[in-house]
């Protein structure tokens, strides 16, 4: 007869130390991002010591080089972020919901094999080299078809983030729509619908908060995105009126900027100031996104 | 192996299933069926897992075709037309010939949407007329009290076997003349198949009921005819009362008194 | 085909109904003797048969309730079930009959001895044969032997008829002592019924062989 009981304390230790080890790597994480947002919060606090948070938050001016009166308004950046990013889910959603279903519906498996592969790459390409094409390929092609005197605009920054958005749209919302059970296509199909209907109707409203978490961690892609912003929206610190004008995108007044600022400046704390802005921003992006991710799953189940 | 035994039913045919076989790739999965299956009865398919019921159930709405490498031969005749004809319109086949699942599948919608549904993508109808068949449908399927007071509440919160009966009304909604039911109580309880039982000896007399089960006194318990399949073949066909009292074929006999299966 | 638990239980109630068919067998066997030999102390033992031939069955058939609801059986097992528990009613019965018997000749023991006509030395030997196809139709599932039994109990009828009709005919001329008619009238129909409930047997075996009916078929239908 085989005893259920105990041998030893050995195999107990183990079992809890492996434990800890896991617990620790957790833990890392979290104490990481913890010490990310503690740092931005305390090296932008002693901006506010001469620039008051309303002023920061809601003046459309940014000169803080000037010599007789700086000036700390965040409001025309945070536009331009916002206009930008908007542009390219504008652009890149409609697209990559498309050809998420594409790929989970109709795509052949050859299709599928091909494709799939190919917007997985179109992540890795570097954000200079997206820039690089923004300002040698599309924003001309902007000019000449607007008849500007140069392409660098909102609507250039928008059209390169959006190839940038797309993977992450198009990966997720496939998986969003590759989760819907069969069970829900067969009965669709059942009784008497179409590929198309069942897609619409069926596929979609069931995968639809993994399609919005797609949306959103497209949409923390576009507002972190630094350096393709920087190439290609001409970097005009005015407030936005358009999509064919220059902007300046939070990014890259931190990268243009940063470099040059003289430490322990106010203009220095408030290049932080931004940073945590746009911390904050993503951060609740991706918190947003997870959640809807992880209801649907509990849904779909 | 003894002769198959399949018995020609009294009453009006309603499908006619000439000489098919089913193929997976390579894999014969269905060999040389024949039978005729009669309006307005209760036809039960039974055989051990992997027989090809379920298989053998898909091939009346041609839910097969939905799996790329199947491959039918033979002919099935609903009405005196060929459902495997070129010039055959699924959604009109599909709308003739509904079915239910083995797990309930309701969309995650409302109560309303989901029987809605079927009327929804076909030619669209008033809120009126909706509201009417959706009533209609539920009463039908035995649901209506349950549900009449919540109808916009999403239809997954509903318990296995009411989400069972609503899938049934759902589709009786786009008012079918067959309907295939595909293990249906297979997931749910034995209350609640009691109560699904019960439905399908009512719908008999407005539908053509064909029921895939595994258990085999559900068979005995709402079928009129039954046969028995055993890989891809058709052994037996006849009356159920026959099958279940005086077997024709031993294999029959041995599998529904559970000597092997 | 593997053996299943339900087989072994099927084959011990078969069994129980073996042994009931051997106590029916006795007491019919003991009931020919008593009339052949007019031996009145083997009433006794006739009585005791029919007291066990009662609880065997009451035993019987509670088994066999309880091998359907614990089984719910079909086909076969099914009609296996239930003809044995008509079997095993239909073997009681016999058992009160030649109980019956045996009392018949105790209230007209002063009467007795008595010569038997010989319609009724034929009956007889005749219901033994047909007790005798009609048990071993059910205990070797022989459908050959069941024909016969069935065909048998025709006979029977005629010769109680034929009895009966004499014998009312003597006593309405008082060609005879009225109580050894009533006697030999009395006993020939607990003959007669001995052997039709013998051909119930039987076509119940039949039933349980071939899983149709056999009842309400006149002999010609059965050999042809």
């Amino acid at each position: 007869m085989v005893s259920v009981k105990k041998k030893g304390v050995l195999g107990d230790v183990k079992e809890s130390l492996i434990k800890k080890v896991f617990q620790a790597s957790g833990l890392l994480a979290i104490i990481v991002l913890l010490g990310i947002f503690a740092l931005l919060l305390y090296t932008s606090i002693p901006a506010f010591r001469e620039v008051s948070l309303k002023e920061f938050l809601t003046s459309t001016g940014w000169d803080p080089t000037s010599p007789e009166k700086p000036e700390y308004g965040l409001l025309s950046m945070l536009a331009s972020t916002i206009m930008v990013t908007l542009g390219a889910l504008l652009i890149a959603f409609p697209v990559g919901l498309a050809v998420a279903a594409y790929l989970s519906d109709v795509a052949s498996p050859r299709a599928r094999e091909i494709i799939k592969p190919v917007v997985e790459l179109l992540a890795a390409i570097p954000s200079v080299v997206v820039g690089f094409i923004g300002i040698t390929l599309v924003g001309p092609l902007i000019a000449k078809t607007f008849k500007l005197s140069h392409g660098l605009t909102a609507l250039n920054g928008s059209l390169l983030l959006a190839v940038m958005a797309l993977p992450t749209i198009i990966s997720i919302s496939e998986d969003s729509l590759n989760a819907v059970p069969v069970s829900y296509v067969e009965a669709s199909l059942a009784l008497g619908a179409n590929r198309w209907q069942t897609l619409v109707r069926v596929k979609i409203p069931a995968a639809i908060s993994g399609i919005i978490a797609s949306f959103m961690l497209g949409m923390g892609r576009a507002i972190g995105e630094t350096m393709t912003v920087l190439m290609a929206t001409g970097n005009a610190r005015a407030f936005p009126h358009g999509f064919l004008q220059s902007v300046r995108t939070l990014t890259a007044t931190i990268a243009i900027e940063l470099g040059e600022v003289p430490y322990y400046t106010t203009h220095y704390y408030a290049l932080f100031a931004i940073g945590l802005v746009l911390f904050i921003m993503t951060f609740f992006l991706n918190l947003t996104a997870d959640i809807i991710l992880e209801k649907q799953k509990r849904k779909l189940q | 192996m003894e002769s198959s035994h399949i018995a020609i039913p009294e009453g009006k045919p309603k499908i006619q299933i000439e000489n098919l076989s089913l193929f997976y790739g390579p894999k014969l999965v269905l060999n040389n069926i024949s039978l005729v299956i009669p309006e307005n009865k209760v036809t039960a398919i039974i055989g051990p897992s992997g027989c090809g019921k379920s298989s053998f159930i898909r091939i009346l709405n041609r839910m097969n075709d939905l799996i790329p490498e199947a491959r039918v031969e033979g002919q099935v005749w609903i009405d005196g037309e060929n459902i495997y004809d070129k010039d055959v319109d699924l959604v009109a086949l599909r709308k003739k010939v509904g079915m239910v699942f083995q797990k309930p599948n309701p969309f995650p919608k409302s109560i309303f949407d989901n029987i809605a549904y079927g009327l929804k993508i076909g030619n669209h109808r008033g809120q009126a007329e909706l509201e009417q068949v959706v009533e209609r449908s539920l009463r039908q399927a035995a649901l209506w009290d349950e549900v009449k007071d919540r109808l916009h509440q999403n239809a997954l919160k509903l318990s296995g076997g009411q989400q069972q009966r609503l899938c049934i009304a759902r589709a009786l909604a786009v008012e079918p003349e067959i309907i295939l039911f595909d293990e249906p109580c297979s997931a749910i309880d034995p209350i609640a198949t009691a109560r699904v039982e019960e439905l399908i000896h009512q719908l008999k007399k407005d539908y053509t009921v064909v029921i895939v089960t595994h258990n085999m006194q559900q068979a005995a318990r709402v079928s009129d005819y039954t046969a028995f399949l055993w890989l891809g073949e058709l052994i037996e066909y006849d009356r159920t009362e026959k099958i279940f009292t005086n077997p024709a074929n031993k294999m029959t006999e041995d599998y529904i008194t559970g000597r092997f299966g | 085909m593997s053996e299943r638990v339900f087989d072994q239980e099927l084959r011990e109630l078969k069994g129980e109904i073996a042994e009931l068919m051997a106590v029916i067998r006795e007491a019919f066997h003991l009931t020919a003797e008593l009339l052949a030999r007019q031996d009145l102390s083997l009433a006794d033992r006739i009585g005791e048969l029919e007291k066990k031939s009662d609880s065997l069955e009451t035993e019987l058939q509670k088994r066999a309730a309880t091998l359907i609801a614990l089984n719910q059986p079909v086909a076969r097992d099914l009609r296996m079930l239930l003809v044995s528990m008509n079997v095993a009613h239909e073997l009681e019965r016999i058992a009160d009959q030649c109980l019956n018997i045996s009392q018949r000749l105790e209230e007209t023991r002063d009467a007795l001895p008595v010569d038997w006509p010989p319609e009724i030395v034929e009956m007889v030997s005749r219901t033994r044969d047909l007790l005798n196809s009609a048990t071993g139709a059910y205990l070797q599932n022989d459908e050959e032997l069941a024909s016969q039994a069935i065909g048998q109990d025709l006979f029977l009828d005629d010769l109680k008829s034929a009895v009966m009709h004499r014998y009312l005919d003597l006593i309405n001329k008082r060609a005879v002592d009225p109580a050894r008619a009533v006697l030999f009238i009395l006993v020939s129909r607990h003959l007669e019924k001995i052997g039709d409930l013998a051909k119930n047997i039987a076509e119940e075996s039949y039933y349980l062989i071939r899983g149709e009916f056999i009842k309400h078929l006149r002999l010609p239908d059965i050999y042809h």
